[in-house]
């Protein structure tokens, strides 16, 4: 065999390893977006009860952890790491949200025509009367009932402690038998 | 997940938790965000770490375009100064590392179609005495140019698969209308007329065959019924692992204590006790073994002696197999007849190796290989001719029955003599 011949395989050895290498990091996050996306979705339109609000709240909380997703990957549950931010995202849109409200006296925009909350109240009460809850309870309830999760897993999705997280789940509870004249 | 506390007792958790599940369904399905995130996650990279980027990926990408253009010059170089004869011009790709794929087709089966669908691409198959039902994507009879979802039933053991009509209730994997409605990927006959069709997100329920469809509840990812009940393994977002008992055709499941996390699962019951496998990407798996039809598990750790399993396959009695993959990548089969309290390391297998189904005393291993058997614990495999190519799935229906799909899920397999001899029948 040439020498000529060897530089050239080794050369392409060296360039589809590299090549390979750029390619992993990509398809890590991709997939990883690909495969938990629909999750995420699900849990962000119970929180936000609106399938826009949803779609934008699941996107942007993977863009702004995409220049980090080393520490996403890297992380003992990637996932929950991934449902924190989005939790943290999603009370925060709603406290601006909030803000803007006072800020602005402009007709509201028609509602979304997906909006869950509007459409299936009069038919779910507890599904309208969380979207009355204020966004920590909501979010507690939903990792709860929803995710399954325990009270250490939410108390690290909303960025609490375990206390705090019973507390808001007894509150969300305590609202709901109210608002659908339940006794406890 | 088991809380300690009371909240899952309270009545209006417990609407809660029924109305979420109810809702959750509303939501969209997010194929199309998720690429769209993919894309906005690239530009949004690109624009806001430029310095990062360029540390990270910049010197990368310049080492790979000067070692591609070296590359190329030399090639060029060598085709244009000293060009060789042909028999010694080797393409580039040829010496790469690169793994060669299995071939994922199957040799055609040639005799008169089996079934009324035309391009059939087999997900799953169930059989049940002479009847069977096949879950599939097909080629939409109004518009060729389109796949539709199609469930088939045979009567006569497996040689001919008419279809049925599915009500349009729900989809498959691979269909023109993709999963827009609930999707299911796997189905299960317990008798002639009772069976379920089921995913991770849906799950369904018949008592006539197929004829019409009953949703329940939630989905799951692995089901199986044996005798007059069935367990149900479904898994939440966070991957932990839920396992539910009811009788069979009951709408209403019972949830038993389980509190584990899992990638992946695998559930076989035999007469003897049922298992469940709980697989997790790049760490040890757990095998959790039922003697109570489900109603409670035992955890039996890592059941392979070295590295991790890939499959487990419950005999009838105390017998049970397991594929394991060691940590120098070769694979074997380890089996056990003592309820899986002790197991025992056979020969090694082919490493394409990752199905496995039958009693410890028959087990038939399967993957990109076709199909290998053995009759004495693994520790000797006789390759069967009859079955080539990828398959996909493998499973035994009793000590004589088993049945094998290609992978391309054009081709079903049966064998009614314990895997001695097999039968093809090409629907593709």
């Amino acid at each position: 065999m040439t020498t000529r011949g060897s530089v050239q395989r080794i050369a392409g050895w060296c360039c589809l390893l590299l090549v390979e290498v750029l390619v992993r990091h990509e398809v890590g996050f991709a997939g990883f977006v690909r495969e938990h996306t629909p999750v995420l979705l699900r849990t962000a339109y119970l929180m936000t009860g609106n399938a826009q609000a949803a779609e934008e709240l699941v996107q942007d909380t993977f863009v702004r952890l995409y220049p980090k997703w080393d520490k996403v990957e890297s992380a003992e549950v990637p996932i929950a790491y991934v449902r924190r931010a989005m939790t943290n995202g999603y009370i925060n849109f709603q406290r601006r949200a909030a803000r803007r409200e006072y800020a602005y006296e402009d007709v509201p925009e028609r509602l979304d025509e997906r909006d869950a909350f509007g459409q299936l109240a009069d038919r779910d009460q507890i599904w309208a009367g969380l979207r009355a809850l204020p966004e920590r309870q909501r979010a507690a309830l939903v990792l709860r009932f929803f995710e399954d999760l325990s009270d250490e897993e939410s108390a690290a999705a909303l960025d609490c402690r375990v206390g705090t997280v019973r507390s808001l789940i007894s509150r969300g509870l305590s609202t709901l038998r109210e608002q659908m004249g339940t006794p406890r | 997940m088991k809380h300690d506390d009371d909240f899952d007792a309270d009545p209006m958790g417990q609407e809660l938790r029924a109305s979420l599940v109810r809702h959750a369904a509303d939501a969209p399905r997010g194929d199309f965000l998720a690429e769209r995130i993919i894309a906005a996650a690239d530009q949004a990279g690109a624009a806001a770490r430029p310095h990062r980027a360029r540390r990270r990926w910049g010197l990368p990408l310049i080492a790979a375009g000067a070692v591609a253009a070296a590359a190329a010059l030399a090639f060029v170089g060598v085709q244009a100064l000293q060009p060789q004869p042909k028999h010694h011009q080797q393409p580039l790709a040829s010496h790469t590392p690169t793994p060669t794929p299995s071939p994922t087709t199957t040799p055609p089966v040639v005799g008169p179609p089996h079934t009324d669908m035309k391009r059939v691409r087999i997900l799953d198959v169930t059989f049940v005495e002479k009847h069977a039902w096949a879950l599939a994507s097909a080629e939409c009879t109004n518009d060729p140019a389109k796949r539709c979802t199609a469930l088939l039933q045979s009567t006569d053991q497996g040689r001919n698969w008419p279809s049925v009509p599915t009500q349009g209730l729900f989809n498959v994997p691979g269909v023109s209308a993709g999963c827009s409605t609930a999707c299911v990927t796997n189905l299960r006959f317990v008798n002639d007329t009772l069976g379920y069709a089921f995913g991770p997100t849906a799950l369904y329920l018949t008592k006539d065959g197929g004829a019409t469809w009953t949703q329940l509840r939630g989905g799951a990812i692995a089901l199986e019924s044996l005798d007059k009940d069935v367990i149900r393994v479904s898994r939440t977002a966070s991957g932990r692992v839920r396992v539910s008992v009811a009788p069979n055709g009951d709408r209403h499941w019972t949830k038993v204590p389980f509190d584990d996390t899992a990638d992946s699962v695998a559930l076989n019951r035999g007469h003897g006790a049922s298992y469940l496998l709980l697989m997790r990407t790049g760490g040890p798996s757990t095998l959790y073994r039922s003697e109570d039809k489900g109603h409670s598990w035992t955890s039996l750790g890592e059941p392979c002696p070295t590295g991790r399993s890939l499959a487990v396959a419950a005999g009838n009695d105390a017998g049970v197999s397991v594929l394991c993959k060691a940590p120098d990548d070769t694979r074997f089969v380890a089996t056990s007849t003592d309820f899986g309290a002790h197991f025992t390391a056979g020969d090694p297998v082919p490493t394409s190796a990752d199905l496995l189904a039958g009693d410890p005393s028959t087990v038939l291993l399967a993957g990109g290989d076709g199909l290998s058997r053995s009759t004495s614990a693994g520790r000797g495999w006789t390759q069967i001719a009859q079955v080539t190519g990828t398959l996909g799935f493998v499973g035994t229906e009793s000590e004589t029955k088993a049945t094998a799909v290609s992978a391309d899920g054009r081709t079903i397999w049966t064998t009614r003599d314990g895997g001695r001899h097999w039968k093809a029948v090409s629907l593709g």
